[in-house]
């Protein structure tokens, strides 16, 4: 197989594909209701005011005017000021983005124990384990995430004054060294947990059990059995390899997205990442970081899509791309 | 010898009873006088709604989560404490000339900023200055200020274009902190570095900012009207308001700034941890109509509205009965409202008859017709709506809730008008000058499209003098016009629940004289929390 020409391949396509996010990202946030001047002076704004904001940030030229400037700004590598914090959008991004590769890495982890499961309960279809997991999975992935995240806040916070409710650190904690690790550590379990076992944990052990569960009744299955491997050597050098690889392809695209930030578990305690950087921006229509992040994100699912097919074609030698 | 006898036994006991009510009651005593006595040391975390993005209070865009925690760091020329009354702050005496042309500051001596520099008239001057010519989003408030003059270093005299006696009240409003001239002069105020890392003098002095995380301040020991009581001062980003409620229920902070819904009030109070503070702002909730749509531009059907909305049950039904109802057209028990002129009172035959006057009647369903009411999201506007809806429906109303997010809600309502009521809620107070906007032809608050040329009139002459009975007279006149036209309907004053820790005494929100009498809204200086 060619790598190198099907890699640039596959990288020149993102160009066209990111393009076409940001045109049409700009178009629908500006469209939306609300007006970020109005946001900006706040309940003062009279309007010789609010037209003097308008004129400060650029809002008072048409649409197609600001998507061209914006479009010229982005080739030569800059994402703009934001209105809110007026600081470079690239700066902001950078800074939260630890943050919620961390929330995100953390939950990862977690949803791992999710692909064990679903291998388990694949392979011991209508087990009481089986159907326990279905279920349970099946109750968590239907609840909002902010109801659960709530409760859990409830239970471990309020009741039980085991684990914080909020932030990504206590204040006054140290701020590095062994002491600061600790503290991270400490606020992160709640919003991983909670990210995980609503999100990740539910879709990786359902489809790993399909995948079991498909795979077993495969031909080569039936013959690895017929010559006489044991169940476990079937399972683990067979069944489980080849059920797997439809989750290397969702943990890749899911792995895309979430850079964006878990919006909502991230607002609801307050992990100060990427994704309430997009809630508050939303708030108050702070358009360039808003288009930042969209385009960050779009850049970053479209990597991340190229990484998990060559990963595929590693592990399926099956698997060859023109 | 003494003999044994029941009655000496009983006197003894009688006597020794009455020898352990004084101790317990000297010592009960004691510890309340202990409890009352501040408690120095120990850091007091603040739940904020939001990132401040800035801690400049005064820059061209509004950032309300930098106005909470500017209190602390700066001060103003004057301040409201948590009354609203007007008190010295860095001015500590002022007088208005007669005209009310003039106004003449005489400030503290021997403050300092908390980088050591002294703190001098010409502070003042470059700060106002700036807010108008960098336009701070302040800037409003000073449009009327011809010259600032600084005859000496203590000394401010500030030359009006037209008379304004309320312009000393509105100098303690947000967006109008006293800023270093020495760090700022010359530069570009957006991009100063002191935006990030302030340098005020108040009573506390910053720390550190991470952004999206928290502002940590310390104590500034030589604020010049004493320092607090409190080591550090933390304010801890937190957004959603039900897990700020939470983190003040597990002791991971003091106080919230995410005030709480009405609703949730009964269950805090039976929380042993958490105390909840009632504060008043001068705010009136309302509904505005669109005089420029019908039926609302019928003076019988907004007259008929006024009879048909039970405002009583509005403040018992959606705010669990915390605030204040609405029975004027201005602030209750503020000096300037009229009390002779008093709203309609809840009377749905009367609102009927009214409506049949105006010549709506009611269709084969019972309905006369139908009004799209704008309110925003979030805030415990959407109970307010609900009961309104209930309310009208008996009177042949069919009220439709246009709910938006609050963007939206203002493009929508402010900008394009594009409503039948309009929910609100809108700084009055504490000067009654700031009815203006919401009544005056063109008045940035004003939604409704009301234009009164007398009502113009008598809001410039209420200005023009500084003599308060003279104002109330106008203001009255006023009052009793806009009962007349009814642009819009007073609903309830707001009064907003916080809770906060049990053990921390002294919040801005406390009705303690301590905590409301000189310390200004929003400030932290007399807070302390026993251990």
């Amino acid at each position: 197989m060619n790598w190198p020409a099907y890699l640039t391949r596959r990288i020149l396509s993102i160009v066209p594909v990111v393009v076409a996010i940001v045109v049409l990202a700009f178009l629908l946030i500006n469209l939306a209701p609300g007006d970020p001047a109005r946001v900006l002076a706040g309940e003062r704004g009279n309007p010789e005011y609010l037209a003097y904001v308008r004129h400060k940030y650029g809002l008072d030229h048409s649409m197609g005017y600001r998507l061209w400037k914006y479009g010229e700004a982005v080739a030569q590598g800059d994402f703009g000021t934001s209105l809110a914090y007026q600081r470079p959008v690239a700066s902001l991004i950078f800074d939260r983005l630890p943050a919620t590769l961390l929330l995100i890495g953390a939950a990862q982890v977690i949803a791992i124990f999710g692909i064990l499961a679903g291998a388990i309960a694949g392979a011991r279809r209508g087990s009481l384990f089986d159907r326990a997991t279905s279920i349970s999975t099946l109750v968590v992935y239907s609840t909002p995430v902010f109801w659960t995240g709530l409760m859990l806040i409830i239970l471990f916070s309020v009741e039980l004054r085991w684990l914080p409710a909020s932030g990504m650190t206590s204040p006054l904690a140290p701020t590095s060294g062994y002491g600061h690790y600790v503290d991270v550590l400490h606020h992160l379990i709640l919003p991983a947990f909670t990210l995980a076992i609503v999100w990740y944990l539910p879709e990786y052990l359902r489809l790993t059990r399909a995948g079991v569960i498909q795979t077993m009744n495969e031909d080569f299955v039936l013959t690895a059995r017929a010559t006489g491997l044991s169940e476990r050597a079937v399972l683990f050098r067979h069944v489980f390899r080849n059920a797997l690889l439809p989750v290397v392809t969702l943990v890749g695209l899911q792995v895309g997205l979430a850079i964006s930030g878990a919006i909502i578990t991230e607002s609801v305690f307050g992990w100060p990442g990427l994704g309430r950087l997009t809630y508050e921006s939303i708030g108050t229509r702070d358009y360039p970081v808003l288009l930042g992040i969209l385009f960050f994100t779009a850049i970053s699912v479209a990597f991340m899509s190229i990484v998990t097919d060559v990963v595929y074609a590693l592990l399926d030698p099956r698997v060859k791309y023109a | 010898m003494r003999t044994f006898t029941w009655s000496r036994v009983m006197s003894a006991i009688i006597v020794a009873a009455g020898a352990c009510v004084l101790v317990a009651s000297a010592t009960g005593k004691g510890t309340a006088q202990q409890a009352q006595t501040p408690v120095r040391g120990g850091t007091l975390v603040v739940s904020l709604a939001g990132d401040p993005g800035t801690l400049n209070p005064d820059l061209n865009t509004y950032s309300t989560h930098a106005v909470e925690i500017a209190r602390n760091i700066f001060d103003t020329l004057v301040a409201y404490n948590s009354k609203w009354q007007t008190i010295p702050d860095l001015a500590r005496t002022w007088k208005v000339s007669p005209d009310a042309k003039t106004v003449t500051f005489h400030l503290a001596k021997n403050v300092k900023w908390s980088d050591g520099t002294p703190f001098t008239s010409a502070d003042v001057k470059w700060t106002y200055g700036a807010i108008k010519t960098q336009k701070g989003w302040a800037i409003d408030y000073l449009s009327n200020v011809r010259s600032i003059q600084t005859p000496d270093k203590y000394t401010v005299v500030l030359k009006l274009s037209h008379p304004d006696a309320s312009l000393v009240s509105t100098l303690a409003d947000q967006g109008l902190s006293i800023l270093p001239a020495h760090l700022y002069k010359g530069t570009d105020w957006n991009k100063n570095p002191a935006n990030l890392k302030p340098v005020g003098t108040g009573p506390y002095i910053f720390d550190s900012y991470t952004p999206d995380a928290q502002v940590v301040l310390k104590a500034n020991p030589k604020y010049f009207q004493g320092g607090p009581y409190l080591d550090k001062l933390v304010f801890q980003v937190t957004p959603d308001q039900a897990t700020a409620l939470a983190a003040l229920q597990s002791g991971q902070v003091q106080f919230t700034t995410n005030f709480a819904p009405p609703g949730t009030v009964p269950s805090l109070q039976k929380n042993k941890n958490v105390r909840v503070d009632f504060y008043t702002y001068p705010v009136i909730a309302y509904q505005a109509y669109n005089l420029n749509r019908k039926p609302l531009n019928n003076p019988l059907v907004r007259k008929a509205l006024a009879y048909a909305v039970d405002r009583n049950a509005i403040n018992r039904i959606a705010q669990n009965g915390l605030t204040t109802t609405a029975n004027h057209l201005y602030l209750e028990g503020a000096w300037a409202t009229s009390k002779g002129v008093v709203l309609p009172k809840y009377n749905p035959t009367l609102a009927n008859r009214l409506l049949d006057q105006a010549g709506f009647k009611r269709d084969k369903d019972g309905n006369r017709f139908s009004l799209e009411y704008l309110i925003y999201t979030g805030y415990g506007v959407e109970p307010v709506a609900d009961v309104v809806k209930e309310q009208l429906k008996k009177v042949g109303i069919k009220l439709n809730i246009d709910a938006l997010e609050w963007g939206s809600y203002v493009t929508k309502g402010t900008d394009r008008k594009d409503f039948d009521v309009m929910f609100g809620m809108g700084f009055t107070g504490p000067d009654p000058s700031l009815i203006g906007p919401f009544v005056k032809s063109g008045g940035f608050s004003n939604v409704s499209g009301y234009s009164n040329a007398t009502v113009n009139h008598l809001l410039q002459k209420a200005v023009a003098t500084p003599n308060e009975a003279t104002r109330a007279r106008y203001y009255r006149q006023i009052q009793q016009i806009l009962l007349r036209d009814m642009p819009r309907l007073p609903l309830f004053d707001r009064k907003v629940p916080f809770p906060v820790a049990a053990n921390c005494h002294n919040f801005w929100t406390d009705s303690n004289p301590e905590a409301w009498k000189q310390q200004g809204e929003r400030s932290y200086w007399k807070v302390w929390c026993s251990k």
